[in-house]
Protein backbone atom coordinates (compact mmCIF):
# COMPACT_ATOMS: atom_id res chain seq x y z
CA UNK A 1 0.00 0.00 0.00
CA UNK A 2 2.71 2.49 0.95
CA UNK A 3 4.97 1.65 -2.21
CA UNK A 4 1.97 2.25 -4.13
CA UNK A 5 1.77 5.38 -2.64
CA UNK A 6 5.17 6.16 -3.17
CA UNK A 7 6.09 4.97 -6.52
CA UNK A 8 2.64 6.92 -8.08
CA UNK A 9 4.26 9.93 -6.02
CA UNK A 10 7.72 9.64 -7.88
CA UNK A 11 5.84 9.20 -11.60
CA UNK A 12 4.02 12.50 -10.47
CA UNK A 13 7.30 14.02 -9.92
CA UNK A 14 8.83 13.43 -13.09
CA UNK A 15 6.04 14.77 -15.02
CA UNK A 16 5.95 17.86 -12.81
CA UNK A 17 9.91 18.42 -13.02
CA UNK A 18 9.53 18.32 -16.72
CA UNK A 19 7.81 21.20 -16.60
CA UNK A 20 10.16 22.69 -14.39
CA UNK A 21 12.92 21.45 -16.98
CA UNK A 22 11.81 24.01 -19.74
CA UNK A 23 11.37 26.72 -17.38
CA UNK A 24 14.48 26.25 -16.01
CA UNK A 25 15.98 25.89 -19.04
CA UNK A 26 13.97 29.38 -20.16
CA UNK A 27 14.98 31.20 -17.21
CA UNK A 28 18.59 30.51 -17.74
CA UNK A 29 18.76 31.47 -21.47
CA UNK A 30 16.95 34.61 -20.43
CA UNK A 31 19.15 35.97 -17.61
CA UNK A 32 22.23 33.67 -18.51
CA UNK A 33 25.44 34.98 -19.92
CA UNK A 34 24.89 35.86 -23.61
CA UNK A 35 26.71 33.12 -25.87
CA UNK A 36 28.36 34.61 -28.82
CA UNK A 37 27.66 32.02 -31.57
CA UNK A 38 24.83 30.05 -32.48
CA UNK A 39 26.74 26.83 -31.90
CA UNK A 40 28.12 28.30 -28.79
CA UNK A 41 24.45 29.12 -27.39
CA UNK A 42 23.35 25.14 -28.67
CA UNK A 43 26.22 23.22 -27.08
CA UNK A 44 25.15 25.60 -23.40
CA UNK A 45 21.28 24.51 -23.92
CA UNK A 46 22.21 20.48 -24.16
CA UNK A 47 24.82 20.89 -21.43
CA UNK A 48 22.08 22.50 -19.00
CA UNK A 49 19.32 20.04 -20.60
CA UNK A 50 21.87 16.77 -19.60
CA UNK A 51 23.07 18.29 -16.18
CA UNK A 52 19.11 19.03 -14.89
CA UNK A 53 18.05 15.28 -16.26
CA UNK A 54 21.05 14.26 -14.41
CA UNK A 55 20.14 15.61 -11.12
CA UNK A 56 16.52 14.16 -11.69
CA UNK A 57 17.84 10.90 -11.95
CA UNK A 58 19.65 10.80 -8.58
CA UNK A 59 16.91 12.56 -6.89
CA UNK A 60 14.42 9.31 -8.46
CA UNK A 61 17.70 7.13 -7.14
CA UNK A 62 17.49 8.53 -3.83
CA UNK A 63 13.70 8.51 -3.19
CA UNK A 64 13.79 4.77 -3.97
CA UNK A 65 16.93 4.28 -2.04
CA UNK A 66 14.26 5.61 1.06
CA UNK A 67 11.10 3.88 -0.19
CA UNK A 68 13.23 0.47 0.00
CA UNK A 69 14.78 1.61 3.82
CA UNK A 70 11.47 2.28 4.77
CA UNK A 71 10.32 -1.24 3.41
CA UNK A 72 12.93 -3.02 4.88
CA UNK A 73 13.28 -1.42 8.13
CA UNK A 74 9.70 -1.11 9.36
CA UNK A 75 9.28 -5.33 9.96
CA UNK A 76 12.54 -5.50 11.57
CA UNK A 77 11.69 -3.42 13.83
CA UNK A 78 8.37 -5.04 14.66
CA UNK A 79 10.24 -8.16 14.98
CA UNK A 80 12.45 -6.77 17.44
CA UNK A 81 9.98 -4.48 19.45
CA UNK A 82 7.45 -7.57 19.94
CA UNK A 83 10.63 -9.76 20.83
CA UNK A 84 12.11 -7.11 23.49
CA UNK A 85 8.69 -6.98 25.26
CA UNK A 86 8.06 -10.85 25.31
CA UNK A 87 11.21 -10.76 26.95
CA UNK A 88 10.73 -7.98 29.28
CA UNK A 89 7.34 -10.22 30.64
CA UNK A 90 4.95 -8.03 29.34
CA UNK A 91 2.56 -11.10 28.27
CA UNK A 92 3.38 -13.20 31.33
CA UNK A 93 6.57 -14.81 32.61
CA UNK A 94 8.82 -16.50 30.29
CA UNK A 95 10.71 -19.80 30.91
CA UNK A 96 14.24 -20.15 30.32
CA UNK A 97 13.88 -22.34 27.27
CA UNK A 98 11.84 -19.47 25.18
CA UNK A 99 13.97 -16.83 26.65
CA UNK A 100 16.97 -18.99 24.86
CA UNK A 101 15.34 -19.29 21.51
CA UNK A 102 13.78 -15.48 21.86
CA UNK A 103 17.42 -14.60 22.93
CA UNK A 104 19.07 -16.14 19.30
CA UNK A 105 16.19 -14.32 17.50
CA UNK A 106 16.56 -10.85 18.67
CA UNK A 107 20.87 -11.47 17.91
CA UNK A 108 19.80 -12.41 14.25
CA UNK A 109 17.50 -9.64 14.25
CA UNK A 110 20.20 -7.26 14.95
CA UNK A 111 22.44 -8.95 12.85
CA UNK A 112 19.91 -8.46 9.95
CA UNK A 113 19.47 -4.48 10.81
CA UNK A 114 22.88 -3.94 10.63
CA UNK A 115 23.55 -5.65 7.01
CA UNK A 116 20.45 -3.47 5.83
CA UNK A 117 21.83 -0.51 6.91
CA UNK A 118 25.24 -1.23 5.31
CA UNK A 119 23.95 -2.13 2.27
CA UNK A 120 21.64 1.09 2.57
CA UNK A 121 24.99 2.69 3.07
CA UNK A 122 26.91 1.00 0.25
CA UNK A 123 24.06 1.92 -2.17
CA UNK A 124 23.87 5.53 -1.32
CA UNK A 125 27.49 5.70 -2.13
CA UNK A 126 26.96 3.91 -5.26
CA UNK A 127 24.06 6.13 -6.26
CA UNK A 128 26.11 9.37 -5.19
CA UNK A 129 23.26 10.33 -3.07
CA UNK A 130 24.45 10.56 0.19
CA UNK A 131 23.79 13.68 2.24
CA UNK A 132 26.42 15.10 4.48
CA UNK A 133 25.56 17.12 7.31
CA UNK A 134 28.97 19.15 7.96
CA UNK A 135 30.04 20.56 11.06
CA UNK A 136 33.47 23.00 11.81
CA UNK A 137 33.07 21.77 15.71
CA UNK A 138 33.81 18.06 15.81
CA UNK A 139 35.74 17.24 18.77
CA UNK A 140 37.07 13.61 18.05
CA UNK A 141 38.59 12.95 21.70
CA UNK A 142 35.16 13.93 22.94
CA UNK A 143 33.49 11.67 20.36
CA UNK A 144 35.98 8.79 20.98
CA UNK A 145 35.37 9.22 25.15
CA UNK A 146 31.88 9.08 24.60
CA UNK A 147 32.19 5.87 22.07
CA UNK A 148 34.51 4.39 24.75
CA UNK A 149 32.07 4.81 27.71
CA UNK A 150 29.11 3.33 25.62
CA UNK A 151 31.55 0.09 24.85
CA UNK A 152 32.87 -0.58 27.81
CA UNK A 153 30.47 -2.81 28.91
CA UNK A 154 30.46 -5.22 26.19
CA UNK A 155 34.31 -5.32 25.89
CA UNK A 156 35.09 -7.45 28.45
CA UNK A 157 38.55 -8.36 29.34
CA UNK A 158 39.48 -5.65 27.58
CA UNK A 159 41.04 -2.57 28.64
CA UNK A 160 39.46 0.17 26.05
CA UNK A 161 40.82 3.34 26.41
CA UNK A 162 41.08 6.66 25.08
CA UNK A 163 44.96 8.27 24.87
CA UNK A 164 44.56 12.40 23.15
CA UNK A 165 48.45 12.96 22.50
CA UNK A 166 47.77 16.84 22.00
CA UNK A 167 45.68 19.03 24.41
CA UNK A 168 43.49 21.38 22.88
CA UNK A 169 42.90 18.85 19.99
CA UNK A 170 41.77 21.08 17.00
CA UNK A 171 38.16 20.49 15.74
CA UNK A 172 37.58 18.77 12.81
CA UNK A 173 35.19 19.92 9.59
CA UNK A 174 32.75 16.34 9.16
CA UNK A 175 29.67 14.52 9.85
CA UNK A 176 28.97 13.74 13.41
CA UNK A 177 27.13 10.75 12.43
CA UNK A 178 29.19 9.19 10.05
CA UNK A 179 32.32 9.87 11.57
CA UNK A 180 30.69 7.87 14.80
CA UNK A 181 30.10 5.07 12.48
CA UNK A 182 33.40 5.14 11.04
CA UNK A 183 35.29 5.42 14.52
CA UNK A 184 32.49 2.34 15.97
CA UNK A 185 33.33 0.52 13.14
CA UNK A 186 36.86 0.16 13.91
CA UNK A 187 36.73 -0.31 17.71
CA UNK A 188 33.92 -3.33 17.03
CA UNK A 189 36.09 -4.97 14.74
CA UNK A 190 38.95 -4.28 16.93
CA UNK A 191 36.73 -6.16 19.32
CA UNK A 192 36.04 -8.91 17.37
CA UNK A 193 39.53 -9.63 16.72
CA UNK A 194 41.20 -9.11 20.54
CA UNK A 195 40.42 -11.64 22.94
CA UNK A 196 42.96 -9.89 25.83
CA UNK A 197 44.94 -6.74 26.33
CA UNK A 198 44.05 -3.59 25.43
CA UNK A 199 42.17 -1.17 22.38
CA UNK A 200 43.25 2.54 22.68
CA UNK A 201 42.19 5.18 20.40
CA UNK A 202 44.74 7.85 20.05
CA UNK A 203 44.13 11.21 18.12
CA UNK A 204 46.80 13.66 17.66
CA UNK A 205 47.16 16.49 15.20
CA UNK A 206 49.66 16.86 12.07
CA UNK A 207 49.53 19.59 9.79
CA UNK A 208 46.25 20.12 8.76
CA UNK A 209 44.36 17.17 9.81
CA UNK A 210 43.69 15.51 12.83
CA UNK A 211 44.50 11.77 12.85
CA UNK A 212 42.83 8.95 14.95
CA UNK A 213 43.84 5.84 15.53
CA UNK A 214 42.79 2.51 17.18
CA UNK A 215 45.19 -0.14 17.99
CA UNK A 216 44.70 -3.00 19.61
CA UNK A 217 46.49 -5.90 20.59
CA UNK A 218 44.61 -8.70 19.13
CA UNK A 219 45.90 -11.49 16.76
CA UNK A 220 46.60 -9.63 13.48
CA UNK A 221 45.93 -9.47 9.73
CA UNK A 222 48.21 -11.84 7.95
CA UNK A 223 50.06 -9.85 5.16
CA UNK A 224 48.29 -11.49 1.88
CA UNK A 225 44.64 -10.28 3.30
CA UNK A 226 45.28 -6.71 4.20
CA UNK A 227 45.84 -4.85 0.77
CA UNK A 228 42.24 -6.31 0.02
CA UNK A 229 40.79 -4.76 3.66
CA UNK A 230 38.91 -1.59 2.11
CA UNK A 231 37.11 -3.99 -0.35
CA UNK A 232 33.80 -4.40 -0.80
CA UNK A 233 32.65 -7.63 0.84
CA UNK A 234 36.55 -8.44 2.09
CA UNK A 235 36.54 -10.71 5.34
CA UNK A 236 39.66 -11.36 7.61
CA UNK A 237 39.77 -15.09 7.85
CA UNK A 238 38.85 -16.78 11.17
CA UNK A 239 40.76 -18.08 13.67
CA UNK A 240 37.97 -20.84 14.61
CA UNK A 241 35.18 -21.70 12.17
CA UNK A 242 31.92 -19.71 12.83
CA UNK A 243 33.03 -17.19 15.78
CA UNK A 244 33.77 -14.12 13.13
CA UNK A 245 30.69 -14.65 10.23
CA UNK A 246 28.55 -11.58 12.10
CA UNK A 247 30.85 -9.08 9.70
CA UNK A 248 29.48 -8.34 6.17
CA UNK A 249 32.71 -7.19 4.86
CA UNK A 250 31.04 -3.59 4.22
CA UNK A 251 32.05 -1.39 7.26
CA UNK A 252 35.86 -0.79 6.42
CA UNK A 253 34.10 -0.06 2.45
CA UNK A 254 31.74 2.31 3.51
CA UNK A 255 34.01 3.97 6.26
CA UNK A 256 36.81 4.62 3.81
CA UNK A 257 34.18 6.56 1.38
CA UNK A 258 32.63 8.14 4.00
CA UNK A 259 36.25 9.43 4.88
CA UNK A 260 37.01 10.21 1.48
CA UNK A 261 34.36 12.41 0.90
CA UNK A 262 34.69 14.45 4.28
CA UNK A 263 38.59 14.98 2.69
CA UNK A 264 40.67 12.80 5.09
CA UNK A 265 42.27 8.72 4.37
CA UNK A 266 41.94 5.84 5.91
CA UNK A 267 44.61 3.57 6.00
CA UNK A 268 46.16 0.46 8.10
CA UNK A 269 49.36 1.94 9.61
CA UNK A 270 50.72 -1.53 10.88
CA UNK A 271 49.14 -4.92 11.52
CA UNK A 272 51.62 -7.86 13.12
CA UNK A 273 50.33 -11.20 13.83
CA UNK A 274 50.02 -12.14 17.33
CA UNK A 275 50.82 -8.43 18.22
CA UNK A 276 47.71 -6.56 17.00
CA UNK A 277 46.86 -3.96 14.41
CA UNK A 278 46.75 -0.26 13.98
CA UNK A 279 43.98 1.32 11.81
CA UNK A 280 44.13 5.43 11.35
CA UNK A 281 41.82 7.89 9.68
CA UNK A 282 42.46 11.86 8.87
CA UNK A 283 40.11 14.34 8.93
CA UNK A 284 40.50 18.23 8.08
CA UNK A 285 40.79 20.87 10.80
CA UNK A 286 38.50 23.19 10.65
CA UNK A 287 39.09 26.16 8.40
CA UNK A 288 41.85 24.83 6.59
CA UNK A 289 42.46 24.51 2.86
CA UNK A 290 40.67 21.29 1.98
CA UNK A 291 37.98 21.58 4.73
CA UNK A 292 36.87 24.55 2.85
CA UNK A 293 37.36 22.47 -0.70
CA UNK A 294 35.24 19.82 0.73
CA UNK A 295 32.27 22.09 2.18
CA UNK A 296 32.12 23.53 -1.24
CA UNK A 297 32.30 20.27 -3.35
CA UNK A 298 29.60 18.83 -1.17
CA UNK A 299 27.05 21.55 -0.90
CA UNK A 300 27.48 21.57 -4.84
CA UNK A 301 26.83 18.05 -5.03
CA UNK A 302 24.13 17.93 -3.00
CA UNK A 303 21.11 16.25 -4.47
CA UNK A 304 18.35 19.37 -5.17
CA UNK A 305 15.99 18.91 -2.66
CA UNK A 306 12.20 20.38 -2.67
CA UNK A 307 10.44 17.32 -4.85
CA UNK A 308 10.13 15.50 -1.90
CA UNK A 309 6.33 14.21 -1.17
CA UNK A 310 4.47 16.76 -3.09
CA UNK A 311 0.65 15.90 -3.13
CA UNK B 1 -1.25 12.68 31.05
CA UNK B 2 -3.53 13.32 28.65
CA UNK B 3 -3.35 10.54 25.15
CA UNK B 4 -0.25 10.31 23.00
CA UNK B 5 -1.36 10.16 19.48
CA UNK B 6 1.10 7.82 17.01
CA UNK B 7 0.53 8.82 13.56
CA UNK B 8 1.86 5.83 11.20
CA UNK B 9 0.60 3.77 8.59
CA UNK B 10 1.75 0.30 9.72
CA UNK B 11 -1.12 -1.68 11.48
CA UNK B 12 1.30 -4.09 12.90
CA UNK B 13 3.36 -1.47 14.19
CA UNK B 14 0.59 0.51 15.64
CA UNK B 15 -0.57 -2.66 17.23
CA UNK B 16 2.36 -2.85 18.97
CA UNK B 17 2.39 0.31 20.32
CA UNK B 18 -0.63 0.02 21.50
CA UNK B 19 0.14 -2.84 23.47
CA UNK B 20 2.98 -1.36 25.01
CA UNK B 21 1.38 1.89 26.24
CA UNK B 22 -1.98 -0.06 27.36
CA UNK B 23 0.70 -2.20 29.58
CA UNK B 24 1.36 1.34 31.03
CA UNK B 25 -1.44 2.25 31.44
CA UNK B 26 -1.26 5.31 28.83
CA UNK B 27 -4.26 5.98 25.52
CA UNK B 28 -2.59 5.94 22.45
CA UNK B 29 -4.52 6.86 19.83
CA UNK B 30 -3.55 5.99 16.05
CA UNK B 31 -4.07 7.89 12.78
CA UNK B 32 -2.83 6.15 9.67
CA UNK B 33 -1.92 8.75 7.41
CA UNK B 34 -0.78 12.63 7.43
CA UNK B 35 -3.84 14.05 7.40
CA UNK B 36 -5.92 12.12 9.52
CA UNK B 37 -2.71 12.83 11.82
CA UNK B 38 -3.45 16.79 11.86
CA UNK B 39 -7.38 16.09 12.20
CA UNK B 40 -6.92 14.05 15.36
CA UNK B 41 -3.99 16.25 16.83
CA UNK B 42 -6.52 18.95 16.53
CA UNK B 43 -9.24 17.12 18.17
CA UNK B 44 -8.05 15.09 20.78
CA UNK B 45 -5.14 17.43 21.88
CA UNK B 46 -2.49 15.00 22.48
CA UNK B 47 0.15 15.43 25.28
CA UNK B 48 2.78 14.21 22.90
CA UNK B 49 2.32 13.19 19.24
CA UNK B 50 4.65 10.25 17.42
CA UNK B 51 5.18 10.61 13.94
CA UNK B 52 6.49 8.36 11.39
CA UNK B 53 7.76 10.22 8.12
CA UNK B 54 6.84 8.17 5.65
CA UNK B 55 3.19 8.28 5.21
CA UNK B 56 0.16 8.31 2.85
CA UNK B 57 -1.74 11.09 1.39
CA UNK B 58 0.38 13.94 3.08
CA UNK B 59 4.29 14.02 4.35
CA UNK B 60 5.13 13.51 7.94
CA UNK B 61 6.90 17.04 7.54
CA UNK B 62 3.49 18.53 5.79
CA UNK B 63 1.46 17.21 8.63
CA UNK B 64 4.25 18.84 11.47
CA UNK B 65 4.05 22.40 9.60
CA UNK B 66 0.27 22.05 9.70
CA UNK B 67 0.39 21.04 13.36
CA UNK B 68 2.87 23.81 14.33
CA UNK B 69 0.63 26.45 12.33
CA UNK B 70 -2.11 25.17 14.49
CA UNK B 71 -2.57 28.03 17.70
CA UNK B 72 -4.47 25.82 19.73
CA UNK B 73 -1.82 22.58 19.27
CA UNK B 74 1.54 23.93 18.55
CA UNK B 75 3.32 23.37 21.26
CA UNK B 76 2.72 19.75 21.47
CA UNK B 77 6.05 17.94 22.07
CA UNK B 78 7.11 15.67 18.93
CA UNK B 79 9.29 12.68 18.50
CA UNK B 80 10.17 11.58 15.01
CA UNK B 81 10.48 7.79 15.00
CA UNK B 82 11.16 7.19 11.48
CA UNK B 83 13.20 4.40 8.95
CA UNK B 84 14.96 7.39 7.15
CA UNK B 85 18.18 8.39 7.30
CA UNK B 86 19.27 10.84 9.93
CA UNK B 87 20.68 13.25 7.31
CA UNK B 88 17.70 13.27 4.70
CA UNK B 89 15.90 15.95 3.80
CA UNK B 90 12.57 14.82 5.39
CA UNK B 91 13.99 14.54 8.87
CA UNK B 92 16.18 17.85 8.54
CA UNK B 93 12.58 19.73 7.70
CA UNK B 94 10.98 18.41 10.38
CA UNK B 95 14.10 19.06 13.10
CA UNK B 96 13.59 23.04 11.86
CA UNK B 97 9.78 22.73 12.31
CA UNK B 98 10.60 21.38 15.94
CA UNK B 99 10.69 18.53 17.25
CA UNK B 100 11.91 16.52 20.78
CA UNK B 101 13.75 13.73 19.51
CA UNK B 102 14.68 11.28 16.22
CA UNK B 103 14.33 8.12 16.64
CA UNK B 104 15.34 5.62 14.23
CA UNK B 105 12.77 2.32 14.52
CA UNK B 106 15.21 -0.39 13.76
CA UNK B 107 17.28 1.27 16.94
CA UNK B 108 15.21 1.52 19.48
CA UNK B 109 12.58 -0.47 21.07
CA UNK B 110 8.94 0.22 22.73
CA UNK B 111 9.97 0.46 26.25
CA UNK B 112 12.50 3.61 25.03
CA UNK B 113 9.75 5.56 23.28
CA UNK B 114 7.68 5.08 26.20
CA UNK B 115 10.62 7.17 28.42
CA UNK B 116 10.46 9.43 25.98
CA UNK B 117 6.97 9.82 25.84
CA UNK B 118 7.17 10.35 29.80
CA UNK B 119 9.84 12.61 29.82
CA UNK B 120 8.35 15.19 27.36
CA UNK B 121 4.67 14.80 28.73
CA UNK B 122 3.60 18.07 30.34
Amino acid sequence: MAIKQNSTQVEENTIHTQDQDIEELQKIQTEGIKPTTEAYQKAIRELTHANIRLRHLDKAKDEFISIASHELRNPMAIIKGNINMVLAGDDGPVNDEVKDVLTDVMVAVERQIRLVNELLDVSRIEAGVINFNLSPQIHLDQTAQLLAASLRSVAQNIDLKVNNLQNPLPTVQADHDKVSQVLINLVTNAMKFTDRGSITIETKQKGDYVITCVIDTGRGIPKDEQEHLFKKFSKVSSPSPGTISAGSGLGLYISKKYIEKMGGDIWLEKSEPGIGSNFCFSLPISGSKMAKEVAEEISSLQPIKDLHFKS
Amino acid sequence: MNKVLLIEDDSLFVKMYQKKFAHEGIELEAAYDGSEGVQKAKEGKPSVIILDLMLPKMSGSEALKQIREDQEIKATPVLILTNLNTTSDEVNKCVELGVKETFLKTNVTPDQIVEAVKRYAQ
